[in-house]
């Protein structure tokens, strides 16, 4: 392998060997040109990673209806050659099946498997982080002094046992909590400072369905946030503090819910 | 039943496939999937006998291309007699991965996400999808490239750490 050929290595020739289209013999000079260069290497493995996921992502499906969703639109063909009044008659039968239609219709919502809720614990614990988390007087509904009593509130309003995550260590004492809404049920929000003033909320709410997610981050402003599911609750972490130790507490607050 | 509605039969998880990856939602597919076919039947006078599954890829390409400009914020409804197939499971994702990955690819224009999804889903190589759509192979190479780099753009903004509890 010469320098020259290896300065030939395109753009082109990087989606080429992604998608497995090239022959072996420029397979070998592509891979050769990444082993110099890992940024492009780099590249290359992103684009492997979102080809597998986008395959994952959608399969061959069948449905019970398909012989007669192709049947309806070979018989539609047939639609060329009707009269005015066959086209007529099927205007008003289109008509009265979209009237009876709009009736029988099911909201099924966003995507099944993505449901809305992924996203709004994200959304709810910034909103939370950012109206609360600014309060002088009044950041929390009751203090960490009372705290077997917020528990017990909190817990029961949410339909489970419940602790409050114990986030000393890493410096952040608990200054107490209150009832929100989240997804139209009562969720809890908890709020932790640490010497220095800065605080972090913990948004725990009632999920829909049985799962368990990866912490999922997300950067608004300059508000951050970890969200993740686990089993019947979401939980998600806000605060104004550096990714790396919101990190540390995020697992450290998951690490301590494990469900007994 | 014909030979060539058979034969459509025969291919309709892969349509189905290729309608979901170009659509937002799965009742959206299903009307793509069900306009695609009523145009194929309507126009199976200019099929040239060669690969059908090609020919009504590009169809379909096509319908979404001119047919369906983006119809966001739109009610999502089902009927309810599909609802039972629709609700079936369909991948053991992690369903954050699965949310961000569907709306990475919700951000991608029409033409280069068909392209993304001719190559990537549907294996075809880059002359045939020069082919199907009637545009040069540079074209081609050029909306693969920007579909990809959309989508890592957005992939980035909302990195998923994985996550194990210590037993």
């Amino acid at each position: 392998m010469t320098e020259n050929n290896i300065s030939e290595i395109m753009e082109h020739d990087l989606h080429a060997y992604v998608d497995g289209q090239l022959t072996a013999a420029r397979r070998e000079e592509v891979e050769k040109y990444l082993l110099e260069n890992p940024e492009q290497a780099k590249l290359v493995q992103s684009w492997t990673e979102q080809n597998a996921a986008l395959k994952n992502l959608y399969r061959p499906t069948q449905l019970s209806g398909d012989r007669e969703l192709v049947r309806e639109a070979a018989r539609a063909r047939s639609g060329f050659v009707k009269t005015v009044i066959q086209v007529a008659a099927a205007i008003l039968i289109f008509m009265a099946g979209s009237v009876l239609g709009s009736y029988i219709t099911l909201n099924l919502g966003d995507r099944e498997n993505t449901p809305q809720y992924v996203q709004t614990l994200g959304e709810a614990s910034r909103a939370g982080f950012a109206i609360y988390a600014s309060e002088v007087r009044h950041p929390v509904e009751v203090n960490a002094d009372q705290e077997e009593h917020l528990v017990t509130w909190l817990g029961k309003r949410l339909g489970t046992k419940f602790k409050a995550p114990k986030l000393q260590k890493e410096g952040f004492n608990l200054v107490g909590g209150r009832l929100v809404p989240f997804a139209g049920k009562p969720g809890a929000l908890l709020m932790y400072e640490n010497v220095a003033g800065e605080r972090l909320t913990v948004l725990i709410g009632q999920q829909p369905s049985n799962v368990e997610t990866g912490f999922r981050f997300v950067q608004e402003g300059n508000i951050r946030t970890f969200y993740w599911i686990d089993g019947e609750f979401g939980y998600a972490l806000s605060g104004s503090i550096e990714r790396p130790l919101l990190q540390v507490l995020a697992r450290e607050i998951y690490r301590q819910i494990e469900v007994t | 039943m014909r030979k060539t509605e058979i034969k459509i039969l025969g291919l309709l998880p892969l349509l189905r496939r290729y309608a979901r990856s170009l659509s937002q939602n799965e009742a959206d597919a299903e009307d793509l999937l069900q306009d695609c076919l009523e145009a194929a039947f309507t126009g199976q006078d200019r099929w040239r006998g060669d690969n059908l599954k090609s020919w009504l890829m590009t169809i379909m390409t096509n319908y979404i291309r001119y047919r369906y400009r983006r119809t966001r914020n739109t009610p999502l409804t089902v009927d309810i007699d599909t609802a039972d197939d629709i609700a079936a499971p369909q991948s053991e994702r992690d369903p954050l991965e699965r949310d961000i990955l569907e709306r990475a690819i919700d951000l991608l224009p029409e033409e280069n996400r068909s392209v993304l999804m001719l190559i990537v889903i549907e294996g075809y190589s880059y002359a045939e999808v020069s082919e199907m759509l009637k545009i040069p192979i540079g074209t081609v190479m050029s909306r693969l490239s920007r579909a990809r780099k959309k989508m890592t753009e957005t992939l980035q903004g909302h990195n998923i750490i994985p996550l194990r509890r210590q037993s």
